[in-house]
């Protein structure tokens, strides 16, 4: 059983507005390198073995359970499906291609049940792409079908029938996963996946329809091998309020917010690591998703120069709140910030350089990066 | 205390949104500020203060409690800019500023260290090569090399080549396209040892420049490209929505509605209205678009965005005319990829939704396409795979590409 | 830093395989260098190897070899196989066998000699980096070849039990010796290398299977396999740019008081890599001409500078020594008296030669000179891969260090 949110299934509210997820992780793939020898696949395509979906889809499908506010559309469900080495202790569905059907066919079912609800995808694991995009379930490549792209997802196609059938007010796809194209993928004839929803015409009912890639045609995504992905991190940092707007009545988290969001913390999170992380996002529409009741600011300070940060000590202060970094807490100093205007003051405790005035910052949700100074 | 703030911009500052923000942080109201214009926004405070949306794609605030007589220069901007710093009236600060960014364009000469680095000076170039402007400028040359086995060159849409001059040590390409406004787009090839590399370069783009760096914090290296254009505003749309900032973008709202007047013209620039139109669809204001793509499509054959916008506004406003989509959408694809990066997506999109009527048009372009750079603004590609001599799939390059402004400094 | 790497002919950096090269003996020659000892001197962990380059001093063609025989007038003709590929598919169809199924090659080479399939490979991405970063090249180089010299050649690894297709080959031994970034996971393929290596392989299916249907079928037995690894058109280009090379090298090479360009060049770098460590042992490693043009600059420009060890590889010393073409050569030897041999000078301290018997540009020259050590070593290739492939296996760099520990 995949429903993961509310049990039993019985009490899913389908009368009134509600959201509906569907949260997919496989952290687990048989058929590929590091899989089980016996029955790899005649080409793994040079795809191994990943955690990092199984903590991404957790932490996604326990955001929604703990933390989503949304007056206009409550959480209504949350399926859950998750795929590792060792099982689920906990009785969650394996991540394979029919269960992965199955249960996009009950949600589906609750999305269309009310034209107000929101509709909630979110998948982590292996993804390629060769004109389309496509989505690799647990049990992909199985060597004992002939046909090995029959336990495949194809992304584009599945859009393409949520667009035509789906009746809701909001669709939020999030796609974590790599679209690189491997050398033999291009010489493999009937490349393909299943579209798992079908449908004619071009559809009305979507007023937002939001397409989030974790990467960009031909590149990869990464995550912490015992953490969420960057991507989902930059995500659930989004919906806690760095992609926060307020337009006059509360702090909400909407469609094109989380588009600007989600570049900026890639970005930061890439210059971070070494990589170019940059999200591939299709938004139409500004649906809110999320109110957050707040703003936050992902302050990172540190020197002009890396010399200048090791020996610095950084403080910043609003009001009667105040941070501090030592010379040997590492730096750049980050801390979670409500907006409002923030002093910044760097003080070198062994007098390699002057230490600054008071520095007046106006944070205002998002990113922030400082300070040029010495 | 409540009151009435006036709003507007000194010569030089260009077009930008700026958010009107009360000292709780909600926005006021958001507009859409240029030269000459004056907006009137009545305020809950006078603590209330401007966040700045500038082209290059940074938002800055500028705070000035007690004044509600507001001129946003481009000083104030240039300064503010260096990280969000609230200038409390220190104008030697903009000397200190300039000089800094003076040394930023000497470091030039070298390769930055990181993406983020090269986006700090693509940012911050000027139009000009950096370094000043030799005179005579340098002698012209077809295909322009840029480092580490990759060159470039411009043809317009007759083949004809347009001439580069390289600066900086040979680090920056530059070419001037004078062309008219309504031509068919050119093309910038980039032959990459990873196989050669396309991109549609609107008509209407005065200046492109390119670069290429390979930074020692970053894998593989970056190759930046920056074009500037006769539609200062419809540049800062596309950098906004390459950004992710539909909403900043949602100010230009009132410009793109006019985007019917920019096909009337004898002087037409069809490459503004298209951009002004996929914001439209973007924001869904159906309302303000109402038939005018249609003429981009019917008017402009060189310009595939016209059939892509107008069958995209068919499909949200009038599924129904499902002859008249598939017609505009084939038609689209008959006569190649869109300009606009957002248009080729919508256009495969579109066919896919098709299904059988689409697919034979949509496996041809994707054929004719190796593999999409997505991340561009304007369409790029990878020219396919061959026989017998296949490009690496997974190229490491990095193509960072965007629209400059008139003002460097912001 | 007192390793100097010399290079032979035909090494140009505008090939797309030169920095991943170079990047490959670099780092071999550190991982199997590092802690030699010699008169009480040690290569530290990580000590550089310089490289003089003198490719772009040598020699050009007007006409680009269009001289060369091109296959619209070769007889045989190569079955649409690229010289480049050529002596591969005569390996691969070696170890195969006749009558062997060519749909998996490098599986079936790999169950015959694991060590081989593994040289293909990288012999293969070498050749065609596709636009890979040279060091990733070099990296997976060095890791594959490292990892090959594990196991028994013949066996191989473990999974080579469960292995069927050459898909899976280049998975397995991908996953064996990419190191990942700790902690960190990539949704998609383990490294960059996947792709070129799947091209190398798919390379590699089209040579065999054209081979098999054009020539092979055509000329009706199995060793006319050897004919294609013979064929006249990569043999000729090679030839002709190496005696391009040597002449310009001898018509230029000046003399101790005025050098020549491509001296000049060479004993900077070892000037400045002595200078720079001179503490460590001064080891001149030298490759193909790369030999002849050390020994002569050793002997003639730079006598009284001591060499540690010197080790000249599929190098012609012993060749040009016995036409009398070094500047030092002294005609009188060994005149009617073949027994007698040509002297190593002192400073000179140590010699090793090393030659592969397939190699036909390499020389033994323990019959000509005295105190040189000669060692075989069978590249396990033909007749041209075997003069460059010593560099690209770390089963050479081990066996060169252990001669080195016997000095």
């Amino acid at each position: 059983m995949s429903l993961h949110h509310p049990l039993p299934p019985a009490t899913v509210e389908l009368q009134q507005p509600r959201l509906h997820a569907l949260v997919i992780g496989v952290a687990h793939y048989p058929h590929l390198l590091g899989g089980d020898p016996a029955a790899m696949a005649r080409d793994p395509l040079s795809l191994g073995q990943i955690s990092t979906p199984q903590h991404t889809a957790r932490a996604i499908a326990g955001w929604l359970t703990t933390r989503y506010a949304n007056h206009a559309c409550p959480l209504g469900s949350v399926e859950l499906l998750v795929s590792t080495p060792g099982g689920n202790a906990d009785g969650t569905e394996a991540a394979t291609a029919d269960n992965i059907e199955n249960a996009v066919g009950r949600w589906f079912t609750r999305c269309s049940s009310h034209p107000k609800n929101i509709a909630f995808f979110y998948y982590c694991g292996h993804g390629l792409e060769k004109g389309a995009q496509f989505l690799l379930p647990e049990d992909f490549g199985n060597p004992a079908i002939v046909d090995p792209w029959k336990n495949c997802i194809d992304l584009d196609r599945f859009r393409a029938g949520l667009r035509a059938s789906l009746q809701a007010e909001a669709l939020f796809c999030f796609v974590d996963a790599c679209r690189e194209t491997p050398f033999s993928m291009l010489t493999q004839v009937n490349v393909s996946g299943r579209p798992l929803v079908g449908g004619n015409g071009f559809g009305t009912a979507l007023s937002t329809n939001g397409l989030y890639n974790a990467a960009a045609s031909s590149r990869q995504a990464y995550g912490p091998a015992t953490e969420p992905t960057y991507f989902a991190q930059a995500l659930l940092k989004c919906l806690e309020g760095v992609a926060s707007t307020n337009d006059g009545t509360a702090w909400v988290v909407d469609a094109n917010s989380i588009d600007a969001g989600l570049t900026k913390m890639l970005r930061y999170y890439g210059d971070r690591v070494g990589q170019s992380l940059k999200p591939q996002t299709d938004v139409m529409g500004s649906t809110v998703l999320h109110e957050s009741g707040r703003g936050l600011v992902l302050a990172s300070v540190g020197c002009a120069t890396a010399q200048a940060s090791q020996c610095a000590e950084i403080e910043l202060t609003r009001g009667a709140v105040s941070h501090r970094a030592v010379m040997t807490d590492p730096k750049p100093f980050e801390r979670e910030l409500a907006p409002g205007d923030w002093d910044v003051r760097i003080r070198f405790p062994n007098g390699e350089f002057p230490d600054s005035q008071a520095m007046t910052f106006t944070l205002l949700p998002g990113v922030w990066q400082g300070v040029p100074y010495p | 205390m409540s009151g009435i703030l006036k709003l507007r911009c000194a010569p030089g500052v260009p077009a930008m949104a700026v958010d009107v923000m009360s000292p709780d942080y909600r926005v006021v109201r958001r507009v859409m500020l240029t030269p000459g214009v004056e907006h009137l926004v009545e305020v809950p405070s006078e603590a209330s203060f401007l966040r700045c949306y500038l082209p290059s794609g940074r938002a800055v605030t500028l705070a000035d409690p007690g004044n509600l007589d507001r001129e946003i220069t481009p000083d104030a901007l240039m300064l503010a800019n260096r990280t969000s710093y609230v200038s409390k009236g220190s104008e030697t600060s903009i000397a200190a500023e300039r000089d800094r960014r003076g040394h930023l364009e000497a470091r030039a000469s070298g390769s930055f260290e990181s993406l983020e680095a090269v986006r700090r000076y693509q940012a911050t170039r000027s139009t000009p090569a950096p370094g000043g402007s030799a005179w005579p400028p340098p002698a012209g040359v077809d295909v322009v090399p840029l480092g580490e086995g990759v060159s470039a060159a411009i043809r317009s849409h007759d083949g004809a080549v347009v001439q580069g001059s390289l600066a900086d040590n040979g680090r920056d390409a530059s070419w001037e396209l004078l062309g008219p406004t309504f031509d068919p787009p050119f093309e910038l090839r980039l032959d990459t040892p990873a196989g050669p590399v396309r991109m549609a370069i609107p008509a209407h783009a005065q200046h492109t420049w390119a670069r290429l760096d390979t930074p020692a914090r970053q894998h593989g290296p970056i190759v930046s490209i920056r074009m500037q254009t006769e539609a200062p505003v419809a540049d800062t749309i596309l950098n906004y929505l390459a950004d992710g900032e539909t909403a900043a973008a949602g100010a230009m709202r009132d410009w793109a509605s006019h985007g019917e007047s920019l096909l009337k013209s004898k002087m037409s620039d069809p490459y503004a209205a298209a951009v002004g139109a996929y914001l439209l669809l973007r924001l869904g204001d159906y309302a303000h678009l109402r038939d005018w793509p249609r003429n981009l499509a019917d008017r402009f054959p060189a310009l595939p965005d016209g059939c892509v916008i107008w069958a995209w506004q068919l499909i949200q406003t009038a599924p129904s005319r499902e002859q008249e989509i598939a017609e505009y959408l084939l038609m689209a694809a008959a006569r190649g990829l869109p300009v606009y990066g957002h248009g080729t997506r919508l256009l495969f999109d579109g066919l896919t939704l098709l299904g059988d009527v689409g697919r034979p048009a949509l496996e041809r372009l994707q054929a004719q396409v190796g593999a999409l750079v997505r991340t561009s603004p304007v369409t790029m590609w990878y020219e396919p795979v061959t026989t017998g001599a296949p490009p690496a799939t997974t190229p490491e390059m990095t193509f960072d590409v965007a629209f400059g402004t008139e003002n460097a400094a912001l | 830093m007192p390793v100097v790497f010399v290079h032979g002919v035909n090494t140009r950096k505008s090939s797309p395989s030169y920095e991943a090269g170079r990047l490959t003996i670099e780092r071999f020659l550190q991982h199997s260098l590092a802690g030699v000892t010699l008169d009480g001197k040690t290569l530290p962990a990580g000590f550089t190897v310089h490289f003089p380059y003198w490719g772009d001093l040598a020699t050009s063609f007007a006409w680009n070899m269009q001289a060369l025989p091109g296959p619209d007038v070769d007889a045989l003709g190569t079955g649409g196989v690229d010289g480049d590929t050529r002596e591969l598919v005569a390996l691969i169809r070696d170890a195969l066998g006749p009558g062997a199924r060519v749909d998996e090659p490098l599986v079936g080479l790999a169950r015959y000699q694991f060590a081989t399939a593994v040289d293909v490979l990288c012999d293969t991405v070498l050749q065609h980096p596709q636009g890979l970063p040279p060091a990733e090249v070099a990296e997976f180089v060095v890791a594959a070849q490292l990892y090959a010299l594990q196991f028994a050649a013949q066996a191989g690894p473990p999974w080579m039990t469960t292995v069927q297709t050459d898909a899976q080959f280049i998975g397995q031994l991908t996953a064996a010796v990419t190191t990942a970034t700790p902690g960190l996971n990539a949704l998609g393929l383990l490294g960059s290398i996947g792709s070129a290596l799947q091209a190398g392989v798919q390379r590699i299916k089209q040579a065999v299977g054209g081979a098999k249907t054009k020539l092979i079928d055509r000329a009706g037995d199995f060793a006319s396999t050897r004919a294609l690894a013979w064929g006249r058109e990569p043999l000729n280009g090679v030839l002709g740019r190496f005696f391009g090379d040597v002449f310009i090298y001898l018509n230029s090479r000046g003399t101790a008081q005025a050098p020549g360009p491509i001296p000049r060049l060479i004993l900077d770098e070892w000037d400045a890599a002595r200078a720079d460590a001179p503490h460590e042992p001064f080891i001149v490693v030298a490759h193909s001409l790369g030999g002849v043009i050390s020994w002569d600059l050793m002997t003639h420009d730079r006598p009284g500078v001591d060499v540690d060890l010197f080790v000249s590889i599929g190098s012609q010393v012993s060749h040009f020594e016995e036409m009398k073409l070094f500047r030092n050569s002294d005609p009188a030897v060994p005149g009617n008296d073949l027994s007698r041999r040509a002297v190593k000078p002192a400073h000179i301290r140590r010699w090793i030669n090393v030659f592969d018997e397939v190699d036909i540009f390499s020389y033994a020259c323990a019959r000509v000179f005295a105190d040189v050590s000669d060692f075989r070593y069978d590249t396990h290739t033909y007749v041209i891969k075997a003069h460059g492939a010593y560099f690209t296996q770390a089963r050479f760099y081990e066996r060169l260090r252990a001669r080195i520990d016997q000095l």
